[in-house]
């Protein structure tokens, strides 16, 4: 197998992107921007999962299988964390009795 | 045997599979000796003895802590162990019989020695980490038995929050390391399993030529790939709320108890499939076999491993349907749940279609497998009657479930598990088992499950709820009778124990193919060689060709007769 075309330059700067999300994150929960501080928290998250698949997982210089395996726990994890949450936003739907 | 060995060289004329099954001096059981040899071996095939024989033991102490709990059922008050003994004895029973046995039983033994036979090749594809995979094994399940040896956990096999994170004085943190631990092996083997059936499939064995054992074991190693970490990381919120207070899980702390049962069940509800998907593996195999029938429905067969699959990972709710989820995350759960019947069914229709007008032998093998059908469908079944919501709230938490799951468990997977080792015996040892006694044991098993089980379906159904060690007198007389049966279940489970031991020294010999069968497996000799295949197979039919093979037969005892 050829080794991958990932440089130290490249592990470098993939490194620093993802300890300025890191400082990125912790900013961000000092600032009240209400709701969307979950949103922001969580694309932050996203975008560390992705670099870290991409490059240090080495997605990015995989063949089909691989990547279609990498976009299947993807789906997997959305699936848990969609119907979990579904759960949690629909419980006030309906009235507890007697309130 | 020499007739029989001339006639499964290959299934039609065309075939070509360059394999010849003449005995071989040297196989994987004598081409080296030593405990050592043993112990380092990367051989797929000793590796799925050493699973076989450390499986074997902890399925006998689980179901030790079982016969336990049946003794102290006889009486309706306690009158052998105390309420928290007995509280230990259905978690540590739960722990081992669901990561120690059930989970690894078919894949790791079964699996491990058949599926590269199966595909025409000479190992798994990282014979180094199949041997790693039994010793993490080993690793996780030595710490489980020091949480036992140091007074057990009382917590059920579910660990549910937040009596597991804050109330339980048992040792928690070690029975969870000792799981935790061993989905690493779990995992080791089924990416082993995927890399194995995607790269080193002999040459013409295409996916559509595949056994369906095959189809079956690469849709449970994925979904054991994807569902595995999940309990590991769930595992791990339990220890990290459990000795840092940390709220997660316990509300007393800021948690949420339910957030930990849907990530205990989106890994739990699939791995009750990842228990059954290598029975059904196995029941795919032996029915053709004898019934002289390719598998009816190829295809469908096939896609409903992945159905299974897929579905088995979209239904985990129901099993929280009293425990505060909301009524529309309920309804589309209890939908979901039929479904998931939907490529079940489809197995079983076709596996009885496969029957109807076979020429069918009633082998111990077929035993099994017949025994399995039934079973399993009235497990499946009731699981219906489980995924209705209203009347899974009258059952819920009662011998009910109890009853619906072994009937999955023990009737499908352990039934299948037994079945495959009759068939695969003479392949495993090179040796015959004594085919009356085999019969009998199927028939003690099949017994004795059913008095085990059936009246726990009735004790739940009246409202008996599981994990009470004392209960009203009215449901005695089921009591007993389950008793009775686990005493029958027990002595049909020890007889084949005996007699596949005895027979592997004082049995006949196998032969290469001693049911006529067409897989690739019963090309090379029994034992296998090291390597497994003197050439490397080259396949150009369908599995389960026995048209094909019933013309070649005649055409060779035509020949035969002739000579």
């Amino acid at each position: 197998m050829t080794p991958p075309p990932l440089t130290r330059k490249t592990l470098a700067l993939v490194f620093l992107a993802l300890w300025a999300l890191v400082l990125g994150t912790t900013l961000i929960g000092f600032i009240d921007l209400g709701q969307y501080n979950i949103v922001v928290s969580v694309a932050f998250a996203a975008i560390q999962a992705l670099l870290i698949a991409l490059f240090f997982m080495q997605a990015l210089y995989e063949g089909r299988i691989i990547r279609i395996i990498i976009t299947g726990g993807i789906v997997w994890f959305l699936i848990m964390e969609t119907l979990t949450l579904g759960d949690y936003m629909t419980r006030g739907w309906l009235p507890f009795p007697g309130k | 045997m020499q007739l029989q060995d001339q006639v499964h060289i290959g299934g039609s004329a065309d075939m070509t599979i360059e394999t010849i099954a003449e005995p071989v001096r040297k196989n994987y059981l004598n081409d080296k000796q030593g405990i050592l040899s043993w112990l380092l071996t990367t051989d797929h095939k000793r590796i799925g003895l050493l699973y076989t024989f450390s499986i074997t033991v902890l399925f006998f102490i689980g179901g030790f802590f079982a016969l336990m709990m049946r003794l102290e059922l006889l009486s309706p008050r306690n009158w052998l162990v105390s309420t928290e003994t007995y509280n230990k004895l259905f978690t540590m029973h739960g722990i081992i019989m669901v990561w120690f046995f059930l989970i690894p039983s078919i894949p790791n033994t079964i699996g491990n020695f058949v599926i590269p036979l199966m595909i025409g090749a000479k190992d798994l594809a990282f014979p180094k980490l199949n041997l790693a995979s039994w010793y993490v094994f080993m690793l996780g399940a030595g710490v489980t038995i020091y949480a036992l040896f140091r007074g057990g956990v009382d917590t059920g096999w579910t660990f549910y929050t937040p009596f597991s994170t804050g109330y339980s004085t048992t040792y928690v943190i070690a029975a969870a390391m000792g799981i935790f631990i061993s989905g690493f092996s779990t995992i080791m083997t089924s990416v082993n399993f995927i890399a194995t059936i995607h790269r080193m499939r002999a040459p013409g064995l295409t996916w559509f030529r595949l056994p369906i054992f095959i189809w079956s074991m690469y849709a449970n190693s994925v979904v054991l790939v994807l569902n595995t970490p999940v309990l590991a990381i769930t595992l791990v919120m339990v220890a990290v709320e459990r000795v840092f207070q940390v709220g997660i899980f316990d509300p007393a702390l800021g948690g949420d108890p339910v957030l930990f049962q849907h990530m205990f069940w989106f890994y739990s509800h699939p791995a009750v499939y990842t228990m059954v998907l290598p029975g059904m593996a196995v029941i795919s195999e032996i029915v053709p076999v004898f019934s002289r029938k390719p598998i009816f429905g190829y295809t469908a067969v096939a896609f409903s491993s992945v159905g299974i699959a897929v579905i088995g990972f979209l239904v985990w709710g129901h099993h929280m349907f009293v425990a505060g989820e909301s009524v529309y995350s309920a309804m589309a759960f209890s939908l979901l749940s039929y479904f998931v019947a939907v490529p079940s069914a489809i197995k079983v229709f076709n596996w009885t279609a496969t029957m109807y007008k076979g020429s069918v032998s009633w082998d111990t093998p077929m035993l099994y497998a017949i025994g399995f059908i039934g079973l399993f469908t009235i497990g499946g079944m009731t699981g219906l009657f489980l995924a209705a919501l209203g009347l899974d709230v009258h059952v819920h938490d009662t011998y009910f479930v109890i009853a619906h799951f072994h009937y999955i468990m023990v009737g499908g997977t352990v039934m299948a598990f037994l079945g495959a080792f009759h068939y695969w015996w003479p392949k495993i040892s090179g040796k015959l088992y004594p085919e009356g006694l085999g019969k009998l044991g199927a028939m003690i098993v099949f017994l004795g499950f059913n008095l085990t089980f059936f009246p726990q379906f009735v004790l739940g159904y009246l409202g008996m709820p599981r994990r009470y060690a004392a209960y009203p007198e009215e449901f005695q007389m089921l009591h007993i009778i389950s008793t009775a049966g686990a005493t029958i279940l027990g002595v049909g489970y020890i007889l084949p124990l005996c007699y596949l031991i005895w027979s592997w020294k004082y049995g006949k010999p196998a032969g290469p193919n001693p049911w006529r069968a067409t897989g690739l497996e019963w090309q090379t000799s029994s034992p296998p060689p090291t390597h497994n295949f003197k050439k490397t197979p080259v396949v150009n039919v369908r599995a389960y060709d026995y048209e094909a093979m019933k013309e070649q037969l005649g055409l060779r005892e035509r020949e035969f007769e002739n000579v």
